[in-house]
């Protein structure tokens, strides 16, 4: 659904994004992830159009991104990192208006979206909090039914409430067959609904995973006075051992029964086995 | 086919629905403002008689004449002294603010306002965004310049006027309004001095038609429209709408100061022209076609001994016109091809 090729943007000498090469299948819920000035709006940027490639290319759904961003679209909802919609507007004027850009959302299921959301419609926009601006944008971005959503940092300025029911509309878009491109900085957020995962450092797609893969790699901490048995040859290649204090940290991608079977040959102490996780792998590359 | 057709529809109508609701409390405003203002300013016409106006205008020192587009002796007539109003710094100001303000809106308005991202998010071309905000701008101005000719035309039939009017000698009626009267009968071999005159009020529209007002409303729209456009150009080039209208404040009022260092040099007459406003001459284009309509369609003017003297009502219209069909292709290209900035 979407593919981004040796994709660059610069801004004079400032390099937002950096050879970012990037797929993402249909049906998929991506998660970008990165801090602060990683480059995730400018990506998500470059894919609606309003950016011009520095070099490489961006497609969604074999269309370029940028030359026929019209037409890309048609087939995307976008939800902007900093929403803002016409101050002197009423909340369901505003939904009424953005419907009319589209012939494929729904008022009706705008409303329902604003509902669902305990978005009171009848204030005026200028009056109504951030909060609850960023749930306007939501109904309006919510109200299309195309097949790919860029969600930029739909959370924020949410109560957990709310947080949990756009959690819910991401969970449903998936159900439905729909491509998701969710921009987050909430870990927990990422791990609960995306298929796939990726992380922007200084605009380089530093790590990309899928979240199963992820869920698949463990850390086990063990303590082993003896030391560590030879490392079998068919595990050599997988494992990354550190040594911290006298405890041994082993990761491990897979495999995690035969990496334990490899352990109990040895006289173990203590043994933790845990998940490596979003957190870790994320800490791995902005410490 | 039928589909697309509907949706394009569908849009321009949603388009257009935006920007009027934008800008309605502006609007009505501007033409609350034009209309009061032209109908004023025609009543106060009104309430000076010619002959005391003359008196006024023959105390200005001879130097000033050169600061009027149009000449003194028509000035004090009362199609001068009402077509003025389309001169007037204020009438000016109020059309402008309106081409100045929906101008600068279209791009670093709705950018710094943060609008303009999820609006673009949508299926909308730049062209369409665009073209739109121009064209509902464009007929803003035809508006307000509809009603400021409404604005003089009410004023023209509702005020009336004191004539002076002298009985008949001879059985040949003699109407002569102002100073040169004494002279005229002069003329005619009768001494002014036993003349009666009689005041008589009649409607300030027999006196004027406000149809010849209609060269200066053109002047005034095209004006309007090069404005519209270059605030739409400079907007579309700029991220911040505070300094969009600084750019174009600025340019206001050094092109209005040009105007008038120009117009004080007499040997060098061409610097009227480095001002946009040097295009805009209403009153002298309604002087000119004060006898016939159709000779406001002049591209120069010339003296009687054939040297120029200024550019005629044609040609200033063109050119603001060319200008800002110029502007518009200008701002259009730049809006397709430029980087959106997000919002700050």
């Amino acid at each position: 659904m979407v593919q981004t090729s040796q994709l660059c943007k610069a801004f004079g000498s400032f390099v937002a994004l950096d050879n970012v090469t990037l797929d993402i299948g249909h049906g998929k819920v991506f998660g970008l992830l990165g801090p602060n000035g990683a480059g995730k709006s400018t990506l998500i940027r470059t894919l609606m159009g309003f950016l011009k490639p520095s070099s490489g290319s961006a497609v969604v759904a074999g269309m370029n991104c940028h030359s026929d961003r019209l037409a890309v679209h048609q087939q995307v909802t976008y939800l902007p990192g900093d929403a803002r919609v016409y101050g002197l507007m009423k909340g369901r004027s505003v939904l009424k208006q953005f419907v009319r850009y589209r012939t494929n959302a729904s008022y009706q299921r705008a409303l329902e979206v604003a509902e669902r959301l305990e978005l009171d419609l009848s204030r005026w926009v200028g009056l109504m909090s951030t909060g609850m601006r960023q749930k306007l944008a939501l109904a309006v971005c919510l109200s299309v039914d195309c097949p790919l959503v860029i969600l930029d940092e739909p959370t924020a300025n949410l109560d957990p409430t709310i947080r949990a029911r756009v959690l819910e509309f991401v969970s449903e878009a998936r159900r439905a067959g729909r491509t998701v491109i969710f921009s987050s900085h909430v870990l927990s957020e990422i791990e609960e609904v995306c298929d796939e995962v990726g992380i922007l450092k200084k605009g380089q797609l530093v790590f990309r995973e899928s979240m199963s893969g992820l869920n698949r790699q463990h850390r086990i901490t063990v303590g082993c006075p003896a030391g560590l048995p030879p490392v079998p040859e068919s595990l050599a290649e997988i494992l990354t051992i550190t040594q911290k204090n006298d405890r041994s940290i082993i990761e491990t991608p897979d495999r995690v029964a035969d990496v334990l079977r490899w352990l109990a040959q040895a006289e173990l102490g203590d043994v933790a086995i845990e998940p490596i996780g979003l957190k870790s792998v994320y800490q791995r590359f902005h410490q | 086919m039928n589909d697309s057709l509907q949706g394009s529809s569908r849009l321009n109508s949603a388009l257009i629905r935006k920007y009027i609701n934008e800008s309605t409390l502006l609007f009505v405003g501007l033409v609350l403002g034009v209309l009061s203002f032209c109908y004023f300013r025609v009543r106060v016409v009104g309430k000076l008689d010619t002959a005391q106006f003359q008196q006024i205008m023959d105390l200005l020192p001879k130097d000033w004449r050169k600061f009027s587009s149009v000449d003194f002796d028509w000035l004090v007539s009362y199609l001068g002294r009402t077509s003025f109003t389309l001169d007037e710094p204020m009438l000016v100001l109020l059309v402008s603010a309106w081409a100045i303000v929906r101008g600068s809106d279209v791009v670093s308005g709705e950018l710094g306002r943060g609008t303009m991202e999820m609006f673009l998010a949508q299926p909308i071309s730049r062209a369409r965004i665009f073209l739109h905000h121009a064209m509902l701008t464009v007929v803003g101005v035809i508006v307000l310049v509809l009603v400021a000719w409404l604005g003089m035309s009410i004023g023209l039939w509702t005020t009336n006027v004191e004539e002076t009017r002298y009985p008949e000698i001879l059985g040949v009626p003699i109407t002569f309004v102002g100073p040169k009267t004494a002279v005229v009968a002069e003329l005619f071999g009768m001494p002014a001095g036993f003349l009666q005159p009689k005041m008589t009020e009649v409607p300030m529209s027999s006196e004027v038609d406000a149809i010849m007002f209609l060269p200066g409303l053109v002047n005034l729209f095209s004006l309007g429209f090069f404005l519209s456009a270059f605030s739409a150009m400079v907007s579309a080039m700029d991220s911040f709408r505070w300094r969009t209208l600084g750019i174009l404040s600025a340019f206001y009022f050094a092109n209005a100061g040009i105007k008038i260092l120009g117009m004080s040099l007499e040997e060098s007459p061409w610097v009227v022209y480095c001002s946009i406003f040097g295009l805009y001459s209403p009153a002298n284009s309604i002087e000119l076609a004060q006898h016939n309509l159709l000779d406001a369609l002049q591209w120069v003017r010339y003296d009687e001994a054939g040297a120029f003297v200024s550019s005629g009502p044609l040609l200033n219209n063109l050119a603001l016109i060319g200008l800002g069909v110029m502007c518009y292709l200008i701002g259009l290209k730049v809006f397709q091809k430029r980087d959106l900035p997000a919002p700050t």
